[in-house]
Order: structure tokens, then C-alpha cells, then sequence
């Protein structure tokens, strides 16, 4: 029996612009139990999917117990010997446990299980809690996983205590099956606790890995692994010009305990507290989903607020509708850009006017004059450089970055006293990345406050003049960018 | 006529007008139980009604008709799986068209074949248990007298529960129409289960067809169904799924529809076309009461795509 349960070679899987996952390459021995590490939009769930067969890849090969593999489909992976516990976990909840165990091949001998989910076998999934379920999924995962067991962010729906029995379980199932565990998630202490070995993904490249020792991990390891995690950012970038001096001493945004309640999804916000001068630029840094966008949506009108208020230029404005805080002066760069931000299938032209159609030199009683549309626009292609330079070019079939420069061509033409940009330069290239700091950077210099979310450490060094992390809806105090440190930002980030 | 003759008749007609309807709720419930809502069953059964009607008066061989409904249901429901779980287009609209075409194809090709002329069949493949003593009053006599295909119908509805409740692919069928993503991941191959209840749905639309029109009635006429495919997935609705309770469900709207006809014959004086009404009067009155708690299949309508859906 070859004692390499896994290997990948190369395996690589673009994404529009986005190499979620490029030539990773990594090996996992039976009975080893491995962590992959790494944050969100690392390439975990990427390569999850192409390990359990939901999704092709690009190129590379997956080798499993020896035998090279083409997954075509689920079925393929089971028939290799690999099963999968996904996040969102695959039961049906409406069947019985036994049901369910059966549906993925379970003979219906107890003696056949290869783990006991401590449940009572008829009762229905939908009936059970999250944990009990979890263990459902592990029992369905376990019959197909001859070889390997991929689980992916199974931490996320467990309370502590669950956690440690899941890690008992699959220590359990790897030395009495001989199995190789893969776990994949985001959170150091986890991988620390459960793993023979971390594997750092970063920009769905492998980064590096760390072997546990048999005296406990090296020194300075937990270091290591947020340095591989978040990059080499000791020092931040060449510093971009200091915003203009503020035009008045008082803040242009201020933000006062601020809550918004935990709604479809989200984590809600408690107790948010900061402010913005007018001519600065507040980066605001985070894993994604950590209630960057309930704060963005908060600030310009879209979701309800539950208490705290929001003052503009001393001006309250909490409650205000998007429209109201258009008119008052608040420009929002949503990370949905095709989706929220622009209308696929008009013309770079339309979506350039799309939040000033009642303007006086483009509507006149109630037409619309096209050409006067068009020659806004072209100025518009030209100096933010959109490819294709056609204004009558529907938004769907333009690139992601060259979507991004339209969006933000038409939020700054307003010249805005605040600039709320969720992620703005998520997925775009280097050059269009630099260009949308440049106008940013601009805005600000010209007076306004600006207000961005970003993922990376690095932009938020870049680009901010403070910098605040956010957690779990909460928010730390801003930092002035000269006294920021990487690794404290980063380890703020990861929870620690 | 005495009262037992009387009440003899109304349960005979009863249950032969809830045959065919009882076939198309038990298919629509295998299609619905895999996720798949087929609003083309009514044109369907026009289509297999005619299909079948034909052959068995071309070869004057009812069996043979029977063979040709089933078969033409089938394809039909190959076509609508194609559509719906290949090409994924939208069951709702690929439903609608297919009633509407058999609808449509099927008044054609009567009038291409037959013109204005209205040919009968002659002969029912008999009456299985007539042989038989009456027993029981009223129910018995009811009973015995009736064709095979009553007894076909009631041999269906056990059949379809252990299809759908003890068989492995039944499992299959319920996963693919309740969380698609759960049975692709174990292993399941949604697209061919999915498939295979198409078939299988427009198989039953093709009997349900052949029992109008060859057992029930003795002729086909365009139109012929008045309804009876939508009514289908009224009672599948309204029966949860479960053939037992479909099967009741039907035999209650035979009821209401045969009541009409029993209240002229015996004399009421209340307009026909308002005894006519009654049956779906009655679907709609069941449906509000019997049906609010009704949950549907998960993924009732919605096509499955690999590595992008998770319901």
C-alpha cells in the first residue's frame, strides 16, 4: 500500500480574473492529519471543490492512493476513496439519520458504520442540532473516505467543547483507519491544536508549510503562520502624499455607538465608534464577512439601524434613506460591482448617468439626450483609461477591473464629501489596483473623507492615513499609519 | 330504480372517473417528489389519449392501444426532462408549452384522421371479477363490475409507495427533489435520477391518458380531458406526495364529479352546469384546508447545477 494518500500537482483554477488556485502542490501521507491554513479567498474552498469533484481544474493532477484521478463528478471522489464534510454540510433534512446514511451507501448493519454519530437513527436531520448534524455529516463522509477525508471549516458551526470532540474523533479515525485528514480553516489556534502539519495557502498559492515537532511546535511558529498567512508587510510602502490639511477642525463623518442587529446572514455591529476629517482616508481592515459590509450599508441608507448615531459635517444623518445621503453628499463603491454597482446589460454611457438622470444638461422635459450622455462619457473613458474606449459598449462585457474604473468614474464626478468604497480593488490587476489607490488617494487630497474596507493588510498600510480592524461586527480604535505594525494588524484580524 | 341500485351506480361511477386521474397525481408525484413540477401533464395525456386511441382503432387491438399511450407519454416525458433537467430551462414555462402542444398537435391530428366523424371503440378488455358473487351490498356490486384498469389504478398506488418509500432509488428521487446538492455528494447522479422520474411521470400521463380514452370513455375527442392533468397536480398537492392519500383525494373528486350526473338522473332540479362546477369547487376548498401546512419539495422547480448550487 503506497503510504501517500494524497498528492496534487500544479493544480490550478482561474476565476475570471482570479487565480483562485495556482500550481499547488502538496502531498499528505495516510495517517497524517494536516491542516490547510489560510484567509479568506486563499483558495481553500477552491481547492476543497476540486478535491471532492464539484468543480473541474484547470490544469495539474490529482493523484489519490497512487492512481492518478479525473474527478469528474462526486461519485468519482467517493469511488476514490476520498469523502468530503463540507461547510454548508450535505444532508437532506428532511430524511432520518438512517435515511440519509443510506442515501450515501450505508448497508444498514451497524457493525458497517464506520462512525457512530450518537444519534438516535430515526429521527430527522432537520430536528437535530447543528453538532448532532455535524456528526451525521462526518459518519456520510467517513463511508466513502477509504483514503482521504477533506473537511472543510468544520469549526465554524461548533461551540468550543464541540470542537474538541471533533478533533478527538479525527485523530480517532485517522490512526485506527489509517486515513488522511485534510482540515481546512482559518484560525491559527485551530491548526495549532489538531495538526502533524500546516500548510499555508496565500493568494491560492501554497506559502509554505510547518511540521510539528515531537516536542510541540517550534518557537516563534504562531508568528510564522501569520507572517505566511498575511505577507511580508514590515514595512509599509512607500508613503503616499499626506492628505490635504483638513478644511475644518471638525470630523466630516462621525460615528457614534453604532449597532445593527444581526439580520439575514451577518453578524450584525456592536458598538462602533469612529470618525473621518474631511481630506483623510480611514482604511478599514478584515477578513471578509466580519461586518464590512453591514457597516458600508449602514453608512449609506441601505440597512436599518438599530441604535448609535451618524453625523455628517456635524449634521445628523442616522436613518436617512440612500437617495437623501446621495443628495447630502455620500458616494458608495459597492464591492458588488456588477451586481449592485452598475446595470450589465446598458451601455458604459447609461451607467455612467445612472445616479444623475434628472441633471439638467442630460434630461430635458423628460428625454434624455443621448448625445450629451455620450460626450460626458468619452471624457470619462479617457481619463480613467476603460478598455474598450466605446461608450455604447454594454457593462457586462467589460473586465472586472475595467468595471471597477466606470463605477468609480461616475461616484467621484460627484466630488463627494464622503467616499464609502467596500474592497475596491478586490480582483482587479496590479496597474488597475494602483490606479483606483491614485484616485482615492485624489479624492481625499481634494477634500474629501474617504473610507475604505480592505482584506489586505498591505492596502490598508497603503492607502490609509488610520488604519481599524474589524472583527465579529466590532471595530478597533483607529491607528495612525505611522505607528501601525503588520503583524499586530494581522493577528488583530485573525482573532488572537 | 331502488335506492341500493341507486347508491350502487353513483360508487361505480365514482371510481371509474377517478381512475385516470388517480395515474396522473401518482406520476406528477413521483415527478414532484425528484423535484421536477410538470404543468404539461394535461397535454400530455391529450396527446398519449389520441396516440393511444388510434392505434387501438388502426389495429383494433386495445392492448396494443394501450402500449401506444404509455410509450408516447414516455417520450413526452423524456422530451420535458431533456428540457428542464439538460438544458435547464424553466419547468414552469417548458410545462406550460407542453400542454399547450399537446393540446394543440393532438385536435390536429383527430381532425387530420378522423375529420368530423367521432369513431367509437368497440369492446373494454373485460371485466376481471364479474364472475364473481356480490357480497357486500352496494360496495360489492360496485366493485365487481368494474374493468381492469380500476384494479391496475388500485394495484398502482402501493406499487408507487414502495417505489418512492422502500427502494433505494426512491431515496434517490426524494434527495434529488429535496436538497440536490446533498445527493450529488453522496454519490447520487442527480441528472440521470431526475431524468428517469420524467420518464416515469410521463409514462403515467400516458396510461392516465389511455384510461380516458380506452377504458373509461371508448372514444378520444380533442379536449377530452377537461382539466384533469392540472387537477393532478392538485391532488398530488393536496395528498402530500403519499399515494394512499392521493388515491382518496381522487376518489373524492370522482365523487363530487359523478354526484352531478347521479343528482340529474335522479331528479334534482339544479342546473347541470352548476353541478359541473362542483368537482373543482371542491379541488380549491380542499386545497385551502388541506394543503396550508403543506411543504413542499425543497427544490420543487429548480434545476441543479454542480460546484455552484448548495440547495
Amino acid at each position: 500500500m503506497p503510504t501517500v494518500a494524497l498528492e496534487t500537482r500544479a493544480l490550478s483554477k482561474q476565476f475570471g480574473l482570479v487565480r483562485a488556485n495556482d500550481r499547488v502542490s502538496l502531498r499528505v501521507e495516510r495517517g497524517e492529519i494536516v491542516v490547510l491554513l489560510g484567509e479568506n479567498g486563499a483558495g481553500k474552498s477552491t481547492l476543497v471543490q476540486m478535491l471532492s469533484g464539484l468543480l473541474r481544474p484547470d490544469g495539474g493532477e490529482i493523484v489519490i492512493d497512487g492512481q492518478t484521478r479525473h474527478l469528474h463528478s462526486p461519485a468519482d471522489a467517493i469511488a476514490a476513496g476520498l469523502g468530503t464534510v463540507y461547510q454548508q454540510l450535505a444532508l437532506v433534512p428532511t430524511f432520518t439519520v438512517a435515511e440519509q446514511l443510506r442515501l450515501a451507501g450505508w448497508s444498514g448493519e451497524l457493525a458497517e458504520l464506520p462512525f457512530d454519530p450518537d444519534v438516535p437513527l430515526g429521527a430527522r436531520i432537520e430536528n437535530l442540532a447543528l453538532g448532532a448534524r455535524q456528526r451525521v455529516e462526518i459518519a456520510r463522509a467517513l463511508l466513502a473516505a477509504r483514503t482521504v477525508l477533506v473537511l472543510d471549516e468544520p469549526t465554524s458551526i461548533l461551540a468550543p467543547a464541540g470542537i474538541a470532540q471533533l478533533f478527538a474523533a479525527l485523530r480517532r479515525a485517522s490512526a485506527e483507519r489509517g486515513i488522511a485528514v485534510i482540515l481546512i480553516t482559518h484560525k491559527i489556534r485551530e491548526a495549532l491544536a489538531l495538526a502533524d502539519r500546516i500548510i499555508v495557502l496565500r493568494h491560492g498559492q501554497v506559502a509554505g508549510e510547518r511540521v510539528h515537532q515531537p516536542d510541540g511546535w517550534p518557537a516563534e511558529t504562531e508568528h510564522d503562520l501569520l507572517r505566511l498567512m498575511f505577507g511580508d508587510v514590515a514595512a509599509p510602502h512607500a508613503p503616499a502624499e499626506p492628505g490635504a490639511l483638513p478644511t475644518s477642525t471638525g470630523s466630516r463623518l462621525e460615528v457614534t455607538q453604532l449597532e445593527v442587529s444581526a439580520g439575514s446572514g451577518g453578524n450584525g455591529l456592536r458598538d462602533i465608534t469612529f470618525s473621518v476629517s474631511p481630506g483623510a482616508v480611514l482604511d478599514i481592515v478584515g477578513i471578509d464577512g466580519n461586518g464590512q459590509r453591514e457597516l458600508a450599508e449602514a453608512l449609506t441608507g441601505f440597512i436599518p439601524i438599530e441604535s448609535g448615531t451618524i453625523r455628517l459635517d456635524g449634521v445628523e444623518v442616522t436613518g436617512w434613506s440612500p437617495a437623501r445621503l446621495l443628495r447630502a453628499g455620500v458616494a458608495y463603491l459597492t464591492d458588488d460591482r456588477l451586481g449592485e454597482g452598475t446595470v450589465g446589460t446598458l451601455t458604459i454611457a447609461e451607467n455612467l448617468n445612472l445616479k444623475r438622470l434628472g441633471a439638467p444638461d442630460i434630461n430635458r422635459y423628460g428625454f434624455l439626450r443621448r448625445r450629451a450622455m455620450r460626450t460626458g462619457a468619452v471624457r470619462a473613458i479617457k481619463d480613467r483609461g476603460v478598455r474598450p474606449d466605446d461608450p455604447d459598449a454594454p457593462v457586462a462585457t467589460l473586465s472586472g477591473g475595467n468595471v471597477q474604473k466606470v463605477v468609480l468614474a461616475r461616484e467621484l464626478a460627484t466630488y463627494p464629501r464622503l467616499l464609502v468604497c467596500n474592497k475596491p480593488t478586490y480582483g482587479l490587476d496590479v496597474q488597475t489596483m494602483l490606479a483606483v489607490h491614485g484616485a482615492l488617494r485624489a479624492q481625499a487630497a481634494a477634500g474629501a473623507a474617504v473610507l475604505v474596507f480592505s482584506t489586505e493588510i498591505e492596502e490598508a498600510l497603503t492607502l490609509g492615513d488610520d488604519i481599524a480592524v474589524i472583527r465579529n461586527g466590532r471595530l478597533t480604535s483607529p491607528v495612525p499609519r505611522a505607528i501601525a505594525s503588520a503583524a499586530e494588524i494581522g493577528a488583530l484580524m485573525a482573532g488572537r | 330504480m331502488s335506492i341500493e341500485a341507486l347508491l350502487t351506480a353513483l360508487l361505480a361511477s365514482t371510481i371509474i372517473s377517478s381512475v385516470a386521474l388517480t395515474i396522473a397525481s401518482l406520476g406528477e408525484a413521483i415527478g414532484e417528489s425528484a423535484g421536477l413540477l410538470n404543468l404539461g401533464i394535461e397535454g400530455m395525456m391529450l396527446i398519449s389519449g389520441f396516440v393511444g386511441f388510434w392505434a387501438a382503432l388502426e389495429s383494433n387491438n386495445l392492448w396494443l392501444g394501450f402500449l401506444a399511450s404509455i410509450v408516447c407519454g414516455a417520450v413526452a416525458g423524456l422530451i420535458f426532462g431533456g428540457l428542464v433537467v439538460l438544458a435547464q430551462a424553466d419547468q414552469v414555462i417548458v410545462g406550460l408549452a407542453m400542454t399547450l402542444a399537446g393540446g394543440g398537435l393532438s385536435g390536429y391530428l383527430f381532425r387530420e384522421a378522423y375529420g368530423s366523424n367521432q369513431p367509437l371503440l368497440q369492446g373494454d378488455l373485460g371485466r376481471p371479477l364479474r364472475h364473481l358473487g356480490g357480497g357486500i351490498p352496494v360496495i360489492g356490486p360496485a366493485i365487481i363490475g368494474q374493468k381492469w384498469i380500476v384494479f391496475v389504478t388500485w394495484a398502482l398506488v402501493p406499487l408507487v409507495w414502495w417505489l418512492l418509500r422502500r427502494t433505494r432509488f426512491g431515496l434517490e428521487i426524494r434527495a434529488a427533489g429535496e436538497r440536490p446538492f446533498a445527493a450529488d455528494v453522496a454519490g447520487v447522479d442527480v441528472t440521470r435520477v431526475r431524468l428517469l422520474a420524467a420518464v416515469i411521470n410521463g409514462a403515467f400521463s400516458g396510461l392516465a391518458g389511455a384510461a380516458l380514452a380506452l377504458a373509461e370513455l371508448g372514444f378520444f375527442r380533442p379536449g377530452i380531458t377537461v382539466g384533469t392533468g392540472f387537477i393532478a397536480i392538485a391532488i398530488a398537492m393536496v395528498g402530500r406526495w403519499d399515494p394512499l392519500r392521493i388515491a382518496i383525494a381522487a376518489l373524492l373528486f370522482g365523487l363530487l364529479r359523478s354526484a352531478g350526473t347521479w343528482m340529474q338522473i335522479t331528479g334534482v332540479n339544479i342546473r347541470p352546469e352548476f353541478l359541473q362546477m362542483l368537482p373543482y369547487l371542491g379541488v380549491i376548498v380542499a386545497i385551502v384546508i388541506l394543503a396550508r401546512g403543506t411543504r413542499l419539495p425543497a427544490a420543487l422547480g429548480l434545476s441543479y447545477r454542480r460546484g455552484i448550487d448548495r440547495t
